[in-house]
């Protein structure tokens, strides 16, 4: 399908979706949803919370859809309104602890070393880092934050956002290596 | 630059990572709906007022016997069975105490794992008993499991909150010895 066509169809849900219609609600959320909610369970690892987070987020965005004026995709834009209703959440449940990095050694990786884990063994490991780390590695490696959008977002500075993202690498990577340990 | 393999190895496998985990996607769905939270037409902005006026009034009055409803979302299920609705409201409650001292205590995950393995585990045969619940409704059955379900989770966080005291009291006796 032409992206102009996307584009068509997209306004026509999102006009549909404004003025209240469930079905075009119900398009749009079968679109979204599976992703928002991945974007969610590995900021927030457990699966009725993240599952509460998806129902919040989507109330807002069908709450605020009138508001979206097109600057950046419509999927873009839910995944903002997702991310941000998961670090309120985060906040509110208790201040996020940002651990000092003295007591984990550097792990570099080795040009020549090759990722031999699985999908579901990272994704796994990622959501048993802590709180910390662990938002600041998801906001980084796949929603494609910089140190300084995540600096912002959860008002720490710069400099910590990058110390937790290589400590929380290092963690995962010790994490992996001691899985292959156990081999 | 650091050669970032991690990066690299997310970004070619995003799909599978944004699809890994089946959620009860249709559940939250009819959460979503059944809220009554989405945008109403124009039309009807004076009865949603008016419904909103009664909400306020109906939230100021139950909510000094709520106690975590955000906890539950099958708490509508068992407003419609009164016989069970005392009993739900205790396990609630106990529950939901015993979560807010491990909040204060602030008990880490890396800790005791296997506990929090064992929580888990429980979560997400909770969420088979919600969707056991939409297909079913509120039979006897289910209402035990769910009852069961909340005994064997204020179960294991008493475990917790017990584990995190001797955890704690063991610190205590190796500083006094160094």
């Amino acid at each position: 399908m032409l992206k102009t066509e996307l584009k068509d169809e997209n306004q026509k849900m999102i006009q549909q979706c404004i003025k209240g219609n469930s079905l075009a609600q119900k398009k749009l959320y079968d679109k979204y949803s599976l992703a928002m909610y991945h974007t969610i369970i590995r900021m927030l690892p457990y699966r009725a919370e993240a599952e509460d987070i998806l129902q919040d987020s989507f109330v807002k965005v069908f709450r605020k859809i009138e508001s979206f004026r097109g600057d950046s995709t419509l999927g873009a834009w839910i995944k903002t309104i997702c991310i941000n209703t998961t670090l309120k959440h985060l906040r509110k449940q208790s201040p996020i602890q940002y651990s000092t990095q003295e007591d984990i050694p550097d792990f570099e990786e080795s040009p020549s070393s090759e990722l031999k884990y699985s999908v579901k063994t990272i994704h796994e490991e990622m959501k048993k880092l802590p709180k910390g780390s662990r938002v600041i590695l998801n906001l980084y490696l796949f929603e494609g934050y910089t140190h300084k959008e995540i600096a912002n977002s959860l008002n720490i500075s710069e400099s910590t956002s990058k110390s937790q993202y290589q400590r929380g690498r290092t963690l995962l990577q010790n994490q992996l290596k001691s899985l292959r340990n156990e081999e | 630059m650091k050669n970032n393999r991690l990066k690299e190895f997310i970004d070619s496998n995003r799909k599978d990572f944004d699809e890994i985990e089946s959620p009860a996607l249709n559940f939250v769905w009819n959460e979503i709906s059944s809220d009554k939270k989405t945008k109403p037409s124009k039309s009807n902005y004076l009865l949603v007022i008016v419904a909103l006026l009664f909400a306020v009034v109906a939230v100021l009055i139950v909510s000094n016997r709520q106690t975590s409803q955000k906890l539950d979302r099958l708490e509508n299920y068992v407003l419609n069975s009164p016989q069970y609705k005392n009993e739900h409201h205790k396990l609630i409650k106990t529950v939901s105490d015993k979560e807010d001292q491990i909040q204060t205590q602030n008990i880490k995950e890396e800790d005791f794992k296997e506990i929090f393995e064992e929580l888990n585990e429980l979560e997400r045969n909770h969420s088979f008993i919600q969707e056991d619940f939409q297909k079913y409704g509120n039979t006897d059955e289910l209402m035990r499991t769910l009852f069961k379900h909340y005994e064997r989770k204020s179960k294991i966080l008493e475990i917790l909150l017990l584990e995190n005291e001797k955890r704690k009291y063991n610190e205590h006796i190796n500083h006094r010895e160094i």
